[in-house]
């Protein structure tokens, strides 16, 4: 149900190909249970410059994350039965090296925990944003990891 | 306050007025779903479901401005382990009630 739904609102896809057309190739996976927070933090995610893709739940967000490569992820810490926190526990056996935001309502000891268990696992972890989301908050997260896959970028060696 | 337009105002000026009245169109429809699946559920034996749902229902509201929906939204949440079923059913009412208020700025907004 939540998938099915998710699909039908999601309409990111004819945006991400216009974010294409200005050479928009950063990577953005929204992950969260509620679909329209889903779209709240896709749609800040678009204008900071990432092309957008949601999972409202673990499996889908599994799938993806397997399938796609993506640049940032945001990363609810209440997600239907599951918790985030096993998603961790996904991206550390992936050796995932993508910039992690926690977007959660959850008690801040929650974050701290998800946090501490993130870093134990070499995850890129950047400072958490707690709900209701601020969105200047969350814009600076974005523009801060937008800033450091430029520099990555940059410093790659010329082929 | 039933809706804190404010909330809007900042969505809007961050990610545009059309994108913004798209993501609340989502909410509403969103909200809408899921007081009808709390109202569907059971404290028998559907207890965790109905602290999911409410859990994510005091996050949306929160999001979007409905903070009498969230203050409501989380006393569900944490009294869903022990609530009576006539405590519950009026809880449901309330947020009901509740969002209804909401319900004709919330169409304003989007129009």
């Amino acid at each position: 149900m939540a998938e099915h739904r998710a699909f039908q609102y999601n309409t990111f896809g004819r945006q991400s190909r216009a974010a294409e057309a200005v050479q928009i190739t950063d990577r953005l996976l929204v992950i969260d249970d509620d679909v329209s927070i889903c779209t709240l933090i896709a749609k800040l995610g678009e204008k900071a410059g990432f092309s957008p893709t949601t999972a409202v739940s673990l499996e889908e967000a599994t799938r993806l994350l397997r399938a796609h490569r993506f640049d940032c992820i945001t990363l609810d810490l209440n997600i239907g039965k599951n918790s985030g926190i096993q998603l961790l526990r996904v991206l550390a056996d992936m050796a995932c090296g993508t910039s992690i935001i926690i977007v959660s309502g959850s008690l801040p000891s929650m974050r701290d925990l998800a946090e501490a268990i993130g870093n134990m696992m070499r995850l890129q972890l950047e400072e958490p944003v707690p709900k209701p989301i601020d969105f200047a908050k969350l814009r600076a997260a974005f523009a801060g990891i937008k800033e450091k896959l430029v520099l990555q970028r940059n410093a790659k060696p010329a082929a | 306050m039933d809706v804190d337009a404010s909330v809007f105002e900042d969505l809007a000026a961050e990610i545009g007025r059309d994108a913004a009245q798209q993501t609340f169109v989502i909410f509403i429809a969103e909200t809408e779903i899921r007081l009808r699946r709390l109202r569907q559920l059971s404290c028998h034996d559907e207890r965790a479901a109905i602290r999911q749902e409410a859990h994510a229902l005091k996050g949306a509201a929160g999001n979007f401005g409905l903070p009498r929906v969230a203050d409501l939204a989380k006393t569900l949440e944490q009294e869903a382990t022990a609530i009576t079923p006539h405590d519950y059913a009026v809880v449901i009412d309330g947020l009901e009630a509740r969002y209804d208020a909401a319900r004709q700025r919330l169409a304003e907004l989007v129009a």
